[in-house]
């Protein structure tokens, strides 16, 4: 049998077991004085004096003390590891399921779902990870299972293992005895092509990437795009010029050209604004996070030196602002396009870092790794997977405490002194004396 | 009629008187007859003849008759004479865990008989005594002298260190002009052979001794527990003993004395009671009535 604590440090309360014994010794050291009407049938008892140190109902103290020492281990949190306790819970197997939702495994759904009903026929309290990245999932999974306390762990990753999902470092950061599981999902992602990224042309065709994934081989082409979509621009007429400079400038930088979905509205100083309302679309929200982080943008609006008040309405939201708070690019949605509010002329770098930085924003980067074909080998995955072990008792953490038996235990031996010390003589005494 | 007189509730009152006559009519309802018998020429009834009783009551004839000794007893005629002698030592002041002190219950005692006998046209009077006597009220009949007494009995404080109850005796003794009756009420922690030899002196004077040993049952029982430092209520001298120990030979003690002071009595013919405070008053009282009438003393 193995006794562990969850809170050790409570330990120290054993000490005030001591308590009761100072109590009885402090008390005992002076006998109470009674007025009686004589002393002459009275003899003195040396004993009295004398006997101030032993105790005058031991069982009474040793309850006492008992007392105070259940509390003490009780607030300690024992957990009592017996034999048959330990033997269940190497039985038991705690079971995390980290899914893999990223867009390579989005075409083999049905047999993710297929895995991971079996998974839960399998285990049906497993915990399950949902994530783009089984890298952080098994993380995530490992430290769940830590706290699960005693008995042994194992981790199942579904998946389709694209290369760099899961690497050594991973699996060896695990916990020893944790196990590890892996069920590889055919996505069928391998053979397909798909367009790299369309750059951004002011005027002219763009130039688009166009990837061919083709078994083991990789073909990459730079064609002629499609006419990309141009951002509309609402200023005064006589800067056109000025225009026609920064989207060429813009051009020349780089930038991605506009998702044919998705629409953008600069509108400059001096132009009539249209209707706009809050950006509520999700790709908006997430176009005007990403624009808000873009370093080069807040740098352009840093040396922008104008600090006017474009007045605003409330629905616009601000992507860089002035020191005094006047934001210098904001977003709104008009209709189905993201309007931006740029408080500059064109001619300025802040009217070109903002398109620029929209342009980014409104049309993210590729996720190249979803297509990636390689896959971790069935040979790499059989190395990794190992089976559950026990864990040791020291691990044995978030395990229920077994201090409510030892708190039962002290109320238990409290109503029986109560009930002792209420029998006794001397305490009627001492009610008396006291009432 | 209160059904039973606790003393704790009458010691609540501040009416001495009220609660005499209260006491009293609870008391003797019953009793046709005085309870005190006076010497005078009406006869009563006969007795047997003790040691000590005067020849001249002796019925010679009948002594011819039945060859049996018995004393004529008269019912009263003329006035009686009694005399209180309460004892207001500081051991007096002790209350038990019933919270009447010794002398409170005295005093309602003492305040019932004075009345009752007050009522009959006895004379009545009042020693209050602890190391000295500190108050005395010769004995008087009139209503108007039983309350001033029971004034006099009211302001009777437990004070003092230590008592003086054989010459309190001696005091009552000479006092009382003729024959007549001493009623004590003392818890009798004094010196003994001097109260017992005032007391037999009191007896061959010719007066009737009645005596009340008040207790409180915490006396009789020894109820300390624990380690305990007792400390008199007179002497101011204190013992530390051990409750339960003690016990016993407290106890033994104590019932020696008290044996002692029933036997004592018993032998010189002195009427003892031995009353303690949880006692109802009338019960008491009626105990003590009743033995007078039934003609079991003098």
């Amino acid at each position: 049998m193995n006794i562990q604590w969850i809170n050790p440090a409570a330990l120290a309360g054993l000490i005030a077991a001591l308590g009761p014994v100072v109590v009885h010794l402090l008390r005992r050291q002076r006998a109470v004085r009674v007025r009686f009407p004589t002393v002459r049938f009275l003899t003195p008892s040396r004993a009295a004096a004398s006997r101030v140190r032993a105790p005058s109902d031991p069982l009474l103290l040793i309850l006492r003390v008992a007392i105070v020492a259940a509390a003490a281990l009780a607030a300690a949190q024992p957990v009592v590891i017996t034999g048959w306790r330990r033997a269940a819970l190497e039985r038991t197997v705690h079971r995390a399921v980290v899914v893999d939702t990223s867009e390579s495994v989005a075409s083999g759904e049905s047999r993710v779902a297929e895995a991971l009903n079996a998974e839960r026929l399998r285990s049906p309290g497993a915990r399950e990870f949902r994530t783009a990245n089984p890298r952080d999932g098994v993380k995530q999974a490992a430290a769940a299972l830590k706290a699960m306390g005693g008995g042994r762990a194992e981790i199942v990753v579904i998946s389709d293992f694209q290369k760099g999902a899961l690497g050594s470092s991973d699996v060896t950061a695990l916990p020893e005895g944790v196990g590890l599981r892996f069920t590889a999902i055919d996505s069928g992602t391998a053979g397909h092509s798909f367009t790299g990224w369309r750059r951004f042309a002011a005027g002219d065709p763009g130039l688009e990437q166009r990837i061919t994934l083709d078994g083991p081989h990789t073909r990459v082409s730079l064609m002629t795009g499609q006419q990309s979509r141009m951002p509309a621009i609402l200023a005064r007429p006589e800067d056109g010029e000025d225009i026609e400079r920064m989207l060429r400038a813009v051009a020349a930088a780089g930038a991605p050209a506009l998702p044919s979905d998705r629409g953008l509205t600069l509108i400059f100083p001096g132009s009539t604004v249209p209707a706009v309302d809050a950006p509520l679309a999700p790709w908006m929200i997430e176009a005007l996070t990403r624009a808000r982080t873009d370093e080069r943008l807040r740098a352009a609006a840093a040396a922008h030196a104008t600090d006017e008040d474009p007045h605003l309405a409330a629905v616009w939201r601000p992507v860089v602002s002035t020191i005094s708070g006047h934001p210098l690019v904001a977003v709104a949605a008009a209709q189905k396009d993201l309007a931006v509010s740029v408080s500059a002329a064109p001619a300025t770098l802040l009217a070109a870092s903002a398109l620029r930085s929209m342009l980014h924003a409104v049309a993210p980067a590729e996720p190249w790794a979803e297509h990636e074909v390689e896959r971790i080998g069935a040979a790499q995955l059989s190395a990794w997977t190992r089976e559950p072990r026990p864990q040791p008792a020291e691990r044995w953490t978030g395990m229920p405490s077994d201090g409510r038996w030892f708190w039962a235990l002290a109320l238990l031996m409290l109503a029986g002194e109560t009930v002792l010390r209420k029998t006794r003589p001397d305490t009627r005494e001492e009610h008396r004396r006291a009432a | 009629m209160i059904a039973t007189l606790d003393p704790l509730v009458l010691s609540a009152i501040a009416d001495l008187e009220l609660v005499a006559r209260v006491t009293v009519d609870g008391t003797i309802a019953g009793l046709h007859r005085s309870p005190f018998h006076g010497y005078s020429a009406e006869f009563s009834q006969y007795r047997p003849y003790r040691a000590g009783d005067d020849l001249k009551y002796v019925d010679w004839k009948l002594f011819a008759r039945t060859d049996r000794v018995y004393t004529k007893q008269f019912r009263e005629t003329t006035n009686l004479l009694a005399l209180v002698a309460l004892d207001a030592s500081a051991s007096m002041g002790y209350a038990g865990t019933n919270g009447i002190a010794k002398i409170d219950y005295c005093r309602l005692l003492a305040a019932a008989l004075s009345h009752l006998l007050g009522a009959q046209g006895d004379g009545i009077g009042l020693v209050v005594f602890d190391s000295a006597i500190r108050q005395f009220i010769a004995s008087r009949t009139g209503r108007s002298h039983v309350r001033s007494l029971l004034v006099a009995l009211s302001r009777a404080e437990a004070s003092g260190r230590g008592t003086a109850t054989a010459s309190a005796l001696k005091r009552a003794s000479e006092l009382l002009k003729r024959r007549g009756l001493i009623i004590l009420f003392s818890d009798l922690y004094d010196e003994e052979t001097a109260m017992e030899a005032e007391l037999r002196r009191a007896l061959r004077m010719g007066h009737e001794v009645a005596l009340f040993h008040i207790l409180t049952p915490e006396e009789v029982t020894f109820g300390l527990t624990g380690d305990v430092e007792v400390e008199d209520l007179e002497s101011g001298e204190r013992v530390l003993t051990r409750g339960a120990d003690a016990r016993a030979a407290y106890g033994e003690r104590f019932s020696a004395f008290l044996e002692g002071w029933r036997t004592r009595c018993a032998s010189y013919g002195i009427d003892y009671t031995r009353v303690l405070t949880d006692t109802p008053l009338d019960e008491a009282l009626r105990g003590f009535l009743l033995r007078r009438a039934a003609g079991l003393l003098r």
